[in-house]
């Protein structure tokens, strides 16, 4: 790790005068940015620990939920209201990391948490997102786990986050603060695919913190899941993940929301497949053309490939078992 | 390579390094200490080379395995993946802090009844995560358990019987929770 | 003697479960120093220039080593008796060429952890690299005579080509590279003064690291000291010595300060062995009852350029069924990986996996119960060594597992048994595995106090190597030498090499030998 040095902003406006500095880098939990810093991934001259904001809270109006940034994974997971209005929110995170990592972890730290690939991890391989212009050693090395969906020739880097996948299924924004004011944007805008630019990953400006995340009501909870598979049963990243929800009226489908974790080089979620479903049975083959719009445009590599069609079975599953919730 | 100059050992970790060094407060096991330390320093380093604190071990010193976990105001935490910097002002609690062979908390009695460990080199991590698990006062099934330990790895292959001892004491109301 | 077969809690425990137990990290010294392995990037060739300027001149550096500068000094002189570890002689450092991706190409050692890394990290090695194929069909071929003491090309009857049965199977199988991966990363502390050296050390072989790195520095056994008392789990990868346990004897000779070196969790993947991959082929003959007629077991595994151990797959087919066809070939392949050693069951593990999978398969074909298959093909004795086992009971337990988990004693389709989203599959492992004896000493010493002092060279990886020479045997030596119970205090030393011989925790021999001579 090269050397550092370290500032406590005991506010939001010190936080953000700190963050000026040249390669400045907030200090949250911990558990992505040391990991990088040991690995010699990030070296930021400057660490600013922003754990002493007051970005704490969960609260709630008549349209929103809004989550304090520097709440931590575990708290958010636990809370009722949380647990109420989006479980599959709840869900996501309670199957990611570790207790341990879940106590430290905060949901900014969790939406900007980078790609665990090896070749990403590892300064001894050429990679376009660590190094640009370098290439992309998973291109042509190993990249069973690796993105099917959102790639490019310079990156095929799988987004980790399971939380933002449940964020994205439930239309969530994030709140950004800057030392010229705040904006909010859709997750969905924020999260960038890598095109030809993969080292840029959200549109987080230097010198910008996450403040919070706003998710929109829509009257009565939805049913909503999480559904994660994986190598290991604990403890490990997505393979294939969805995040859904479904509310079913008639016999018919009114709501319709799914975003993929684990295919994609962000969250993937399609809402041409979603309007498909609105009004229809939820038949198998409504089920597969759904699939096909959601998963056109995939261009996975050949030991990729498996990937496309543990989606399908896990999109089969999870709105099958919403169907059973209703 | 035939004549080399060392410097001089250093007295203290603040001499070691050019590198920013900070000077943290924190209360580990009860007791107050103050430590000047180079900023890069995670709290794992500091107990173990500062202060002697062996107990806690360093199995892969990227948040991988548990081993290192210990105690922040009850919470468990990773210490590998904690700046030492960062804890100033609160309290600390290790394995050594938790009881010794003496007086054992019952969480490490009940790991020697039920066997809970072979090398060992993974049970300060599993037991300092397993007592900020009860802490939590949640009624606990053996699935559960399961489910929230997974974030301690043992490669001896311990985990049934660390399961039973957990569940052995999950099941005594009367155990003592460390204080924040 | 009533002791033996009493359960007891380990006498370590109280040590393992309040973090008292020492491990080789947990010791430290005054003006100790650390040191941190640099590795290659590369898989072949060699290194170009490594340039160590900007390392040396962050602070707190002392001293940088590589095969410029350490060749000589440093394992360049013949290393007699070594056969018998997975790499031979052969050490790092001493010369520029390139044979694993993760060989050790310097060393750094600085006065703290943080800026020996940080020193590492700004070593720069330019490298001429050769592109070199890790395919298990490249690579040039070897068929070794002998290994483990077994025969590695067997053939025994007809060929199989040559027998004909109405029952034929064919099945390639793979296996992946396994890292051994213990929770405690390989470390050892040196502590040099005097002629002698001191190593705290993290192994399960304390006598053969006396002798290695004896050799290694150049130096009488006699003045090499291991203590291994405690060790994190092994499984093999510290069965071997390594280079970088004598690397740190050497550092603090050199330095005239003690020398902290611990392997990082990346350097564990390749600094001190892994199970290679495998590709087993196997061909099952058998007649209408499912009685084998001929098995053929073609091994291919790969070695490193350097080093001389691979994956004996083949150990268990030897003796697991009887037949009358027996072909065992294995192909070893030199390529550029690190050197592979054993771990758990080595040979043992990804052979009896292929050869049970091989078992499942053709009692599918025959659509038989994968266990009456076995049951037909019980053998009574091993029939390949031409002895009869000590004791087999191997049919006690089909019969016992068939009854508790509830066997349906019959053939069962693929697939066709479903459990939620998941189904269950259908078939039978069954494995051999050697339990061999060698001799050990222990020193037994009777004091006026009360007290036995037994004494042995050994450590405990979670084996409890302290039980058997304190609980248990110390409670038989009480009934044996007479006097009451509670005037009879016992202390066990463990894990020093300066206690008498025993041999290498592996393949679980430790035990019987220790308790045996203890009493």
């Amino acid at each position: 790790m090269l050397p550092f040095q370290y500032h406590r902003a005991e506010d939001a406006e010190t936080a953000l005068q700190l963050l000026q500095q040249s390669g400045a880098m907030a200090l949250a939990g911990g558990t992505s940015l040391l990991d990088l810093m040991k690995l010699g991934v990030e070296t930021p001259p400057h660490v600013v620990d922003i754990r002493d904001l007051p970005w704490k809270e969960i609260t709630a109006d008549s349209s929103t939920i809004a989550v304090g940034a520097l709440c931590s994974n575990a708290y958010v997971a636990d809370h009722p209201l949380v647990g109420r209005h989006f479980p599959a929110v709840s869900q996501s995170i309670l199957s990611g990391a570790s207790g341990q990592i879940r106590n430290m972890a905060t949901v900014g730290g969790n939406i900007l948490q980078r790609t665990r690939c090896p070749y990403f991890r590892s300064s001894g391989w050429a990679c376009n997102k660590r190094d640009p212009g370098s290439g992309c050693s998973a291109a042509i090395g190993y990249h069973d786990p690796h993105a099917v969906l959102g790639v490019s020739d310079a990156c095929i880097a799988v987004y980790p986050s399971d939380l933002a996948v449940a964020l994205t299924a439930a239309d969530a924004s994030v709140v950004l603060a800057s030392q010229t004011g705040e904006r909010t944007l859709l997750l969905t805008d924020f999260l960038l695919r890598p095109a030809s630019t993969p080292h840029l990953e959200t549109r987080l400006q230097h010198g910008e913190l996450i403040k919070a995340v706003v998710l929109p009501l829509t009257g009565a909870p939805r049913k909503g899941r999480y559904l994660k598979l994986r190598n290991r049963a604990a403890f490990d990243f997505a393979t294939v993940s969805v995040a859904a929800s479904l509310t079913i009226e008639g016999a018919k489908v009114v709501h319709a929301a799914l975003a993929l974790g684990g295919v994609g080089t962000v969250p993937w979620r399609s809402k041409q497949a979603e309007d498909q479903l609105i009004g229809r049975e939820l038949s198998d083959d409504a089920v597969e053309s759904f699939c096909d719009t959601l998963l056109a445009g995939a261009a996975p590599a050949d030991a990729s490939h498996y990937k496309l069609r543990i989606a399908r079975g896990a999109v089969c599953r999870i709105l099958r078992e919403l169907e059973q919730d209703q | 390579m035939s004549n080399i100059d060392l410097p001089s050992p250093p007295a203290s970790s603040a001499a070691r390094s050019m590198a920013a060094s900070i000077s943290t407060s924190v209360r580990v096991n009860d007791s107050a200490v103050t430590v000047v330390h180079d900023c890069r320093m995670t709290l794992l380093d500091l107990l173990r080379d500062e202060l002697t604190l062996t107990g806690t071990k360093k199995g892969c010193d990227h948040g991988q395995c548990g081993a290192c976990t210990v105690l922040i105001d009850g919470q468990r935490v990773l210490s590998c993946l904690t700046l030492a910097a960062t804890v100033a002002g609160r309290s600390v609690q290790t394995i050594e802090g938790i009881g010794d062979p003496d007086h054992p908390h019952p969480l490490q009695a009940a790991f020697i009844e039920h066997d809970a460990f072979q090398c060992g080199f993974c049970t300060p991590g599993q037991i300092m995560s397993a007592i900020a698990l009860l802490g939590q006062r949640r009624p606990l099934t053996k699935e559960m358990i399961k489910e929230q330990m997974s974030g301690n790895l043992c490669r001896c292959g311990a985990y049934n019987n660390i399961v039973d001892a957990i569940l052995k004491v999950a099941q005594n109301a009367s155990v003592p929770i460390p204080s924040r | 003697m009533i002791a033996v077969g009493t359960p007891v809690s380990r006498i370590d425990g109280p040590a393992k479960v309040t973090g008292r137990a020492k491990y080789a990290a947990d010791n430290s010294f005054p003006s100790m120093l650390h040191a941190v392995l640099v590795c290659s990037t590369i898989a072949a060739g060699a290194v170009r220039s490594i340039d160590t300027t900007a390392a040396m001149a962050v602070q707190g550096a002392v001293a940088i080593f590589t095969h410029q500068n350490a060749r000589i000094e440093l394992f360049g002189r013949a290393l007699p008796d070594l056969d018998r570890f997975s790499l031979g002689g052969w050490f790092p450092m001493t010369g520029p060429d390139i044979h694993f991706a993760g060989q050790v190409v310097a060393i750094v050692v600085a006065t703290s952890l943080l800026s020996a890394r940080e020193a590492a990290a700004a070593v720069a090695v330019e490298y001429d690299s050769v592109p070199v194929s890790l395919d298990l069909n490249d690579g040039n071929s070897a068929q070794p005579s002998f290994f483990f003491g077994e025969e590695m090309q067997v053939s025994v009857g007809a060929t199989c080509d040559a027998v004909k049965a109405p029952h034929t199977i064919s099945a390639r199988f793979h296996t992946p590279v396994e890292h051994h991966h213990p929770m405690e990363p390989g470390a050892t502390v040196a502590d040099w003064r005097d002629g002698s050296v001191m190593l705290y050390d993290s192994t399960q072989g304390v006598d053969d690291t006396q002798i290695y790195v004896a050799a290694a520095l150049g130096i009488p056994p006699q003045r090499v000291r291991v203590l291994s008392p405690f060790v994190g789990g092994g499984f093999g990868c510290k069965n071997q010595v390594w280079p970088h346990q004598a690397m740190a004897a050497f550092l603090s000779r050199r330095l005239k300060h003690p020398v902290k070196l611990v392997l990082s969790r990346a350097d564990m993947t390749t600094s001190c062995g892994f199970r290679s991959e495998t590709r087993q082929d196997f061909t099952l003959k058998a007649d209408n009852r499912g009685e084998l007629k001929a098995i053929r077991h073609r091994i291919t595994v790969p070695t490193s350029m350097v080093g001389h151990f691979f994956e004996p797959c083949g150990l268990s087919t030897l003796v697991m069924y009887p037949t009358p066809s027996l072909e065992i070939e294995h192909h070893v392949l030199r390529q550029h990986i690190s050197t592979p050693t054993v771990f758990r069951g080595p040979g043992e593990t990804p052979g009896t996996f292929a050869l049970e999978c091989a078992m499942d398969e053709l009692a599918h074909q025959m659509r038989m119960d994968p266990l009456e298959l076995r049951v037909r093909n019980y053998a009574e004795r091993d029939f390949y060594h031409h002895a009869d086992w000590s004791s087999k009971h191997l049919d006690e337990c089909y019969r016992l597992g068939a009854e508790r988990f509830g066997w349906p004693g019959h053939y069962v389709e693929p697939r066709s048994m479903p459990d939620g989203y998941e189904l269950v599959g259908f078939g039978v492992a069954t494995t051999v595995y050697p339990a061999v004896a060698w001799p050990a000493r222990a020193r037994v010493e009777a004091f006026d106090n009360g007290e036995i002092h037994v004494a042995v060279a050994g450590h405990d990886i979670g084996t409890g190597l302290y039980d058997p020479c304190s609980g248990r045997s110390g409670r038989a030596a009480r009934s044996a030498l007479g006097g009451s119970c509670h005037a009879w205090r016992h202390r066990c030393s463990g894990g020093a090499s300066s206690r008498p011989i025993s041999p290498n925790g592996e393949r679980r021999t430790r035990r019987p030998a220790r308790g045996a001579s203890s009493l």
